[in-house]
């Protein structure tokens, strides 16, 4: 059981807690959903359940905590390792050895447990995040996804009590992020582990949950015992609670199974008219269309890092003003694909031009006219003393008018003080800084890897309008994400790659309504009819009259 | 299974390399002939190029290549303007200043002399060696691997141990993330300016990374016995701290020598009973082990030999060259051979494994 009472936390230097918890109660064998603003404080709850804060964070606590029978407080974080296991939202930034298995028996080692006791713990976490094929891989070669699930299984190796995830699933692929969900109610169920996760991409993990804690922006945390009650008091919904809540005459559904059900138990599906059929063609003959500015081509691309080719023959183009998302499995070559195309790796053969120039060898004033980047870890973007500092520094390499980065990043991230040193924001934060930072110069070409981790629903929108508005300008965009919701809300073409080569491209509607694993949850609702988000869903109920 | 003429790899005990090394250091502190020392640093550069690790480890080694060449020519400048007048053949003179301090003068410039030229370079190679031979171990061992390797009695060394040798190769890391950023927001790589802005971003940035590293080994219980023989602890610690004045003691006073290598065999012993009596609360298991190959083991022997021969060859003649001596310099032939031993754990030893491949298998 862990109870927290009259608890509070602040930083060194600040008068305002950062975390206050007044009462609360997290009961053995729990799985409890941590939700709130990017940056309200998640992450920093999390933390104070196994000490690292205030351990290695300084600052005040007052009020008391209690971890199954430990004061982390007093105690040192090391005394939890059996019980508490922690995985942090940047997974590669807490590997402390360099390759897989020992990794995910260093904690093992620490704890003394035996060879054989040592072997076959190691061996049922790698079966359980089915990892067992990276073994003894390098922990420097790994992608993004790769690295969350070692993380994971680096923590798991020991069954802990109490499991401390912060966005577990964030950098995973849909159906890495499902088995990864698999594995934790497996562990709730058998194991009665208590699991305490924070997590924005609720649509996946809404089913599995016991209930839900709320982190407000003033960092309050407060507990809902029912999670459907929790869910609907939050600013901004995943899809299908948005939906049921607008459909369902106040029933609320947390996963797809619960919305089909409100519909199917008020309409027939298979009598709804697909409002989509005729316009296949168009589309097909749209793509066709070499009329627009083509900003990006790619021509027999092939791809290789660290001596081995991960990408071969890859062939598209982007035109002006188009998005595409790039989609693939954890490791498929992602953001190989994206480095290459902002200049950063020469490509190993083929051709590739942005507005006919080679990203590799174009110049600086150049390259942030052309090409926009921002990297999965998009920190590394940043080094100025403050927002503000790096807003400005921003307009001045761009030569735009003072105050236009600061602008977009206001718009994007309201309410955040451009005095914060960079370092104080939140992960999701910090991404938005990034972004309004490559966009203000805007450039011909924007290339986001991954640009919704650890963002709200709320950010996700903002980011979303203004990426539409970019569009409009006449950028192109190219994303890779996981986030199947934000690809259906306003990427016009999918580029699905896997292995080392282009699986499939074409129109989002058609391809993401084909493959099971990739389908936005509306789809999975109304499917057959290919409907990608919410508003086009109570179109084809006839809720909405609006088709856009 | 591997094609006849693909390249074999093998991982090499990250405590060979630092027993190469340590060996290679003594080498490079019994000698002040230029000659010596530049095999010395041939051998290093040879050992980070050839077996150092591909990638962000190897790349830091050119770090402190960049940072041994600075060390000779800054030694070589302070020379000219500020060392200390050696008599000998004049190449060149500049202007001269004399200060009085308390009465005793300060010269600064005058007559620049060959043999002043050559103990500024003697020394220089000497510091530049000892820089090259740390830079070569950090890229041929890397230090989580050597966290592995450490009896967890030693935890706090070795979590300090870990944190500082994996800072060289994170600030390697952070400069090449910097000068990426940079270059993604059209801001110069090159140039005083940039040099200065993208100075305390890399430090933070691996500032960060330390903190973290420690944080997440503290979260999965790293030294987590570490109640157990707590007694014993402050005597580890003196002798852990005499161990290392000792052998600084030791270059340093020679009319000590005698007190300072019993002081030296005192805490080693202190250590080594204090690691024994812990035994118990060693409860650190291993999942498989590294372990030492053949290879390694005549690696370690070489280095072994190589330092014995040369104190031998030491003992019966002279290895250095006296401050005043003709420009001459000796070659000292059995003392270039007994160094040249140490190159030979160069030749048994493996290439580590590129990161592309999967430890254990060549096919890919």
């Amino acid at each position: 059981m862990i109870r927290f009472s009259q608890f509070s936390f602040r930083y060194p230097n600040t008068t305002s807690p950062a975390i206050s918890v007044p009462d609360l109660t997290i009961d053995s064998g729990e799985f409890v959903l941590l939700v709130g603003d990017t940056g309200s404080g998640k992450s920093t709850f999390l933390r104070a359940i196994n000490g690292l804060v205030p351990h290695f964070s300084g600052g005040v606590t007052s009020g008391s905590v209690d971890v199954f029978g430990i004061n982390p407080i007093e105690r040192r974080p090391s005394d939890f390792s059996e019980l508490i296991g922690y995985v942090d939202q940047n997974p590669s930034s807490q590997f402390v050895t360099d390759r897989v298995e020992d990794e995910i028996a260093f904690v093992l080692e620490n704890l003394g447990y035996d060879q054989g006791a040592m072997r076959r713990r190691v061996e049922d976490s790698l079966d359980l995040l089915s990892i067992t094929d990276l073994r003894r891989r390098s922990l420097r070669t790994l992608s993004g996804g790769q690295a969350q699930r070692v993380a994971i299984a680096s923590v798991m190796a020991v069954a802990p009590k109490v499991l401390l995830l912060d966005e577990p699933t964030s950098a995973l692929d849909p159906g890495a992020a499902d088995e990864v969900m698999a594995v934790l109610q497996r562990l709730v169920d058998d194991l009665g582990t208590t699991i305490v996760m924070a997590e924005h991409r609720l649509e996946r993990v809404l089913p599995y949950i016991d209930r839900v804690i709320q982190v407000t922006d003033s960092g309050v945390v407060a507990e809902t015992k029912d999670p459907r009650e929790g869910v609907t008091r939050l600013k901004a919904l995943p899809p299908v609670v948005a939906f049921s809540k607008e459909y369902g005459q106040g029933k609320v559904a947390l996963s797809v199974r619960e919305a089909r059900r409100i519909v199917t138990d008020r309409i027939d599906i298979s009598q709804l008219q697909d409002p989509w059929e005729d316009e296949r063609d168009q589309i097909v003959a749209g793509e066709l269309d070499h009329s627009i500015e083509q900003v990006a081509i790619l021509d027999d691309v092939s791809i290789a890092r660290l001596g081995r080719v991960v990408l071969e023959s890859v062939s598209f183009s982007i035109s002006q003003g188009r998005s595409v998302v790039l989609m693939g499995r954890n490791g498929s070559g992602k953001s190989s694909l994206l480095r290459a195309l902002a200049g950063l790796d020469p490509i190993a053969a083929g051709r590739l031009r942005i507005n006919n120039l080679d990203p590799y060898t174009i110049d600086a004033p150049k390259r942030i006219a052309n090409i926009g980047f921002v990297p999965q870890d998009p920190g590394v973007l940043l080094f100025g003393e403050s927002v503000e500092d790096e807003c400005k520094r921003s307009d001045s390499v761009a030569r735009l008018e003072r105050g236009t980065t600061a602008a977009i990043f206001t718009r994007l991230a309201p309410g955040v003080s451009l005095e914060c040193h960079p370092r104080d924001l939140s992960e999701g934060e910090r991404l938005l800084l990034a972004i309004a930072i490559v966009v203000s110069p805007r450039p011909s070409l924007l290339l986001l890897d991954e640009p919704t981790r650890g963002l709200d629903y709320g950010a996700k929108e903002r980011l979303i309008v203004r990426l539409k508005e970019l569009q409009d300008q006449g950028v192109a965009i190219l994303m890779a994400t996981h986030d199947v919701e934000v690809a259906a809300k306003f990427v016009d073409r999918v580029v699905m790659i896997g292995g080392g080569s282009t699986i499939a491209s074409g129109p989002t509607r058609e391809l993401l309504t084909h493959s099971p694993l990739f389908a936005p949850s509306m789809f999975k609702v109304l499917a057959p009819i290919p409907v990608l988000n919410v508003e086009e869903a109570l179109f084809v109920l006839g809720v909405n009259d609006d088709k856009d | 299974m591997s094609p006849r003429g693909q390249i074999k790899y093998e991982e090499t005990h990250p405590l060979i390399w630092w027993m190469w090394g340590i060996c290679l250091s003594v080498e490079t502190l019994l000698t002040n002939n230029p000659i010596l020392l530049l095999l010395v640093g041939v051998i290093a550069v040879n050992g980070g190029a050839s077996r150092g690790e591909i990638g962000v480890f190897g790349r830091s080694f050119q770090m402190y290549l960049k940072l041994a060449l600075w060390v000779v020519v800054v030694r070589v400048i302070f020379q000219i303007i500020f060392g200390l007048r050696i008599p000998g053949e004049d190449i060149f003179s500049i202007p001269s200043v004399t200060f009085h301090i308390f009465s005793s003068p300060i010269s600064i410039g005058g007559a620049v002399t060959s043999q002043g030229i050559i103990s500024a370079l003697a020394l220089g190679i000497q510091l530049a060696d000892l820089v090259l031979i740390f830079g070569a171990i950090n890229s041929m061992s890397n230090p989580y691997r050597l966290l592995r390797s450490l009896p967890v009695t030693f935890f706090e060394v070795a979590m300090v141990l870990t944190v500082a040798l994996s800072f060289a190769p994170e600030i390697a890391i952070e400069l090449e993330g910097v000068k990426e950023a940079r270059k993604l927001r059209g801001l110069p790589t090159k140039g005083v300016r940039a040099a200065k802005e993208m100075a305390l971003p890399i430090l933070e940035g691996s500032l960060e990374r330390s903190l973290k590293l420690s944080s997440s080994m503290e979260a999965r219980g790293y030294g987590i016995h570490r109640e157990t023989g707590s007694k014993l602890r402050p005597i580890f610690y003196i002798a852990l701290v005499m161990l290392v004045f000792s052998s600084f003691a030791y270059f340093v006073f020679a009319q000590l020598r005698i007190v300072v290598s019993l002081a030296a065999v005192l805490s080693f012993v202190l250590i080594i009973a204090n690691f024994a009596s812990n035994k118990s609360a060693n409860r650190r298991s291993r999942y498989r082990p590294e372990r030492i190959s053949k290879r390694g083991y005549v690696a370690m022997a070489a280095s072994f030999v190589s330092v014995i021969s040369l104190v031998i060859v030491r003992h019966f003649g002279s290895v250095s060259i006296p401050m005043v001596v003709p420009s001459a310099l000796p070659l000292a032939p059995a003392a270039f051979a007994s160094i040249s031993i140490s190159a030979l754990a160069l030749f048994v030893t493996l290439p580590s494994p590129p990161l592309s491949l999967e430890i254990g298998d060549t096919d890919d």
